[in-house]
């Protein structure tokens, strides 16, 4: 009775990609079969089950039992610290302008798919460094295991691979192995939640926020999601405040809840005012 | 889904239209097309791109051509021009006789079809094109010549060099699609030309091979620092890397490469670490190593520069992180050039990362060593029990080694001990002994950890467990039976069904195909929205049998399934008197169940199933016209 594993078919990706997408947003299109298939194996394995179809009923059968696993294996924002930094120095250079109106100093910033914190934490070492300490970083991600590794602030090499030694050595302190532990005066401020972009009632409470950080997520969007996903982020910001995608990414023409503003070396999008 | 929608309304929502767009394989002929043309001009990319799918496979030849003609509506011009290339192969004698029309326009979009379609039957047609009055067209034809990639056209293209700019560029890009040596001569002539070099450089790059090299070389030592450093530079690295063997480097490339090296531009350091690693050894392939592993490039495949690079095999394994999952990659290939040692080493600095794994495993299958075994087990007992598992792949390919190193290490815990003496395939008695000794919790954890090794499974007391705590066996058990057609188990895995039934126990059913569950299997189905029916669905499905497949009918009828799951289990177990249930489901919203029709229509050949599968054959979701295409074809 026993026989081998079989293929993701054309069928199965299709309906197992229907499903990730209403649930997550994340789309697997034809070009990314083989590296679904990939992902998914292992956990068919551990669970010993033989056909991509057995998986898919078992999410029918009960998917919030297995969300946070497929989560984590859909999920591989790598990031790392001081990555693409070009919009932050924008945001700090441009941002006391931009954002005057929320009548207070202090910015409360919202980062949707934090992957395991580098961004987050980046922009919070921004914020300490340019005087404004009394900002707050807010960030969620879908995969409870990277949210884990944010909260306990620890970092392998690949993660600090923009930085210089001394750099290193100031932003953090060793620890076992090739662990390095963000020291607490950048962890002060920021908070990390497990949250779907696509689920508002996920997002963390403390809105609304005037800036919003959420990049290089969006291109492994369905269209549906998307709206969706800009619907969520617009119901986040104040009026007034400050959307940021990745470089690759843009909601021109998808929207009118957002203005493009240019910032000194980046585009920005501006939740534009209620009327 | 609201059945009243108008498809002209202009004020229909995005979700209206993705509803209009489900039903349309159920409208009359004329309401698609109506409904098509109206979409067709939606904003969403989504909704237009589903829009023209379907047009491609609905809207007559006739009017399809008075799209192209529409020379007043872009839109509609566009829809028809797209339309045409989604036709694929079935589009070319439309396109064909297109290219005689008397509109200029409608010439110059059949031969972009023709074009896009890359069937090398268009091109005695295309040839034809190359002498029409209008330079339009003929620029198009020659780019479309190039794309059907037969390298009989060159001489056909070669006089267009020497022609007016646009016919020059297109010209250019095409003897690049070609990809003949027998255009390097010309294209490398029209290298220093400000215009068209760029263009004759890019092209150069897609024939490859030595000669193509040395031209790009020699251009770049001459005019590298004027031009386009990063495209320039790019296209070197990837010619280089496609030869298959590397020629001596000049010094005064290397020189150039060095300050490239130092670049501020990634992508510029990038490609200059890929030249120099295709074209070492060098001085410089550590500094080129760490670019590449800082840059983009995939762990799980070694990169296109290091693939001759088997001296480079040890190196990387020292490096670790990506480096190290391509050094094994190397290993595997050669394993001589990754001495012992360095392996050691490198399973000594911790678990391998997930990237590395199956790198690790491949390599390991071919360098062989009781020190590789002892590190294993080193690492083995080091990692927490979960993490450990990781290294079970890697265990493997030393089962022969790990007998003497287990019996020799004092630090090993019985558990591990057990684990590991699993993996020898010769130990079986010791190991179910050694299981059977152990408190319910640690026992639990070892068989998660050996359930893949047959001969250990079927020698456990799973009766007797499941009978003590079925809660906590029965997912196991099950699985574990059905895997190994463990026939025996099967009538306490039916009280479990009756009693507790889990989606593992439910699942075995189906693996036995044991008709004898069907009756408990059916109530299970018929009790209200319990979340096994999906599972209980298929099961009942792979059982088949008059009553299982009364039992999926019924809740098929009584709507008490997800018409997708009722009718893919029905489908599994179908014989011919269920065929109308399929026919009355043509039609439906769900492409997954039209899917299901078609594949099952096809088994049965009765006309009015042809009838069917034609209306499926075409539908909008391309999965579906397939297989009504491949049914009606068988």
């Amino acid at each position: 009775m026993q026989t081998p594993f079989e293929r993701l078919t054309s069928a199965e990706h299709l309906l197992l990609n229907e499903l990730i997408e209403t649930r997550f947003g994340l789309s697997f299109g034809e070009e990314k079969r083989a590296l679904l298939e990939g992902r998914l194996r292992p956990r068919l394995l551990s669970l010993g089950l033989r056909k991509f179809i057995d998986y898919y009923l078992l999410l029918k059968f009960d998917f919030e039992s297995e969300a946070t696993q497929l989560a984590h294996l859909l999920t591989n924002n790598e990031s790392y610290f001081f990555r693409e930094t070009y919009q932050f120095e924008s945001l700090f250079a441009d941002g006391p302008e931009l954002l005057a109106g929320n009548g207070s100093p202090a910015w409360k910033i919202l980062c949707a798919g934090c992957s395991s914190g580098e961004e987050a934490f980046t922009l919070n070492i921004f914020a300490r460094e340019s005087g404004r300490i009394d900002t707050t970083v807010d960030a969620f991600d879908l995969d409870t295991d990277r949210v884990r590794t944010a909260l306990q602030a620890q970092f392998g090499r690949s993660s600090l691979r923009a930085l210089d030694e001394s750099a290193v050595n100031e932003i953090f302190r060793p620890q076992v192995g090739d662990l390095h532990e963000l020291r607490p005066r950048f962890r002060e401020g920021t908070s990390f939640t497990a949250g779907n972009i696509l689920n508002l009632r996920t997002y963390p409470t403390q809105g609304p926020y005037d800036v919003l950080f959420c990049r290089n997520v969006l291109i492994y969007f369905s269209e549906r999601a998307l709206l969706t996903a800009i619907q969520n982020f617009a119901e986040m910001l104040r009026p007034g405040g400050l959307l940021f995608l990745g470089h690759s990414e843009s909601i021109i023409g998808l929207t009118d809840l957002f203005e493009t503003v240019r910032l000194s070396s980046c585009i920005a999008y501006r939740k534009v005012e209620e009327k | 889904m609201n059945e009243d929608l108008n498809p002209t309304d202009p004020d229909l929502s995005w979700q209206e239209c993705m509803d209009l767009l489900d039903r349309l394989p159920s409208f009359p002929a004329q309401d698609r097309v109506a409904t098509i043309e109206r979409l067709v001009r939606n904003p969403s990319p989504m909704i237009r791109e589903r829009a023209l799918r379907t047009g491609a496979a609905v809207v007559p030849d006739d009017r399809l051509v008075t799209y192209l003609r529409s020379d007043a509506d872009d839109i509609v011009r566009n829809a028809g021009m797209e339309m045409l290339k989604m036709r694929g192969a079935k589009g070319l004698p439309l396109s064909v006789r297109l290219l005689r029309d008397e509109d200029p326009d409608v010439v110059l979009q059949a031969v972009l079809a023709l074009g896009h379609l890359r069937d090398l039957r268009a091109l005695e047609p295309l040839r034809a094109s190359l002498t029409h009055t209008s330079p339009n067209i003929v620029a198009a034809a020659i780019e479309a010549v190039g794309r059907l990639g037969d390298d009989r056209a060159v001489p056909d293209l070669l006089p267009f060099l020497e022609a007016d700019l646009w016919l020059q560029m297109a010209a250019v890009q095409a003897l690049g699609d070609l990809r003949s040596s027998r255009a390097l001569k010309h294209l490398s002539e029209l290298l220093p030309d400000l215009m068209v070099g760029p263009m004759a450089a890019e092209a150069l790059a897609r024939v490859g091979g030595l000669k193509a090299f040395k031209a790009l070389i020699d251009h770049w030592l001459l005019f590298g620092e004027d031009g386009d450093t990063e495209t320039t530079l790019g296209l070197l690295a990837h010619v280089v890397e496609g030869l298959s063997k590397a020629p001596e480097p000049q010094p005064e490339l290397l020189e150039s490469l060095v300050g490239c090296l130092q670049s501020e531009d990634t992508e510029i350091r990038a490609s200059a670490a890929r030249c120099l690693l295709a074209l070492g050894p060098t001085d410089l392939d550590d500094a080129a190593l760490d670019e590449l592993a800082e840059g983009q490039a995939d762990a799980s495949i070694v990169p296109a520069c290091l693939d001759l690079r088997r001296d480079l095999a040890s190196t990387l394994v020292a490096k670790g992180g990506k480096s190290r999952a391509w050094g094994f990659l190397l290993a595997a290939k050669s394993p001589r050039s990754v001495p012992v040692d360095v392996v050691v080493q490198a399973l000594t600095t911790g678990l391998p990362s997930a990237d590395t794994l199956r790198p690790a495993a491949l390599a390991l299958e071919r360098i062989q060593s009781p020190r590789i075994a002892e590190a294993l087990v080193d690492q083995f007992v080091a990692a927490e029990s979960e993490r450990g598992s990781v290294l079970v792949p890697l265990l493997a390919t030393h089962r022969d080694y790990l007998e003497e190193v287990v019996s020799q290490r004092s630090d090993l815990d019985s558990d591990s001990r057990l684990v590991l003496l699993a993996q020898f395939g010769t130990e079986g008695e010791k190991v179910t002994e050694g299981i059977l000794e152990l408190d319910e919790d640690r026992r639990f954890a070892v068989l998660e950890r050996i359930i893949d090794i047959e001969d250990i499974a079927r020698r456990l007391p799973w009766r007797d467990w499941l009978g003590r705590d079925p809660d906590k066996y029965a997912p196991l058990a099950a699985r574990i039976a059905a895997r190994y057609g463990m026939a025996d188990l099967l009538p306490t895995l039916r009280q479990l069904l009756i009693d507790q039934p889990t989606p593992e126990v439910v699942r075995a059913m189906g693996e036995f195909g044991d008709r004898e569950s069907v009756p408990t299997l059916g109530e299970i189905l018929n009790s209200d929205a319990n979340p096994l029916i999906p599972i209980v669905l298929e099961s009942l499905g792979r059982i088949g049998g008059p009553e299982a497949r009364a039992a999926i009918r019924e809740v098929i009828f009584n709507g008490k399934c997800e018409p997708r799951l009722g009718l893919r289990a029905l489908s599994l177990c179908a014989i011919e008197e269920d065929d109308a249930v399929f026919r009355g489901a043509v039609g439906h919203a769900d492409w997954y169940v039209r899917l299901t029709c078609a594949e099952v229509l096809g088994r049965f050949t009765r006309p009015e199933n042809l009838a069917a599968l034609s209306q499926l054959a075409a539908d909008p979701v391309e999965i579906v016209s397939k297989q009504a295409l491949s049914s009606l074809e068988a």
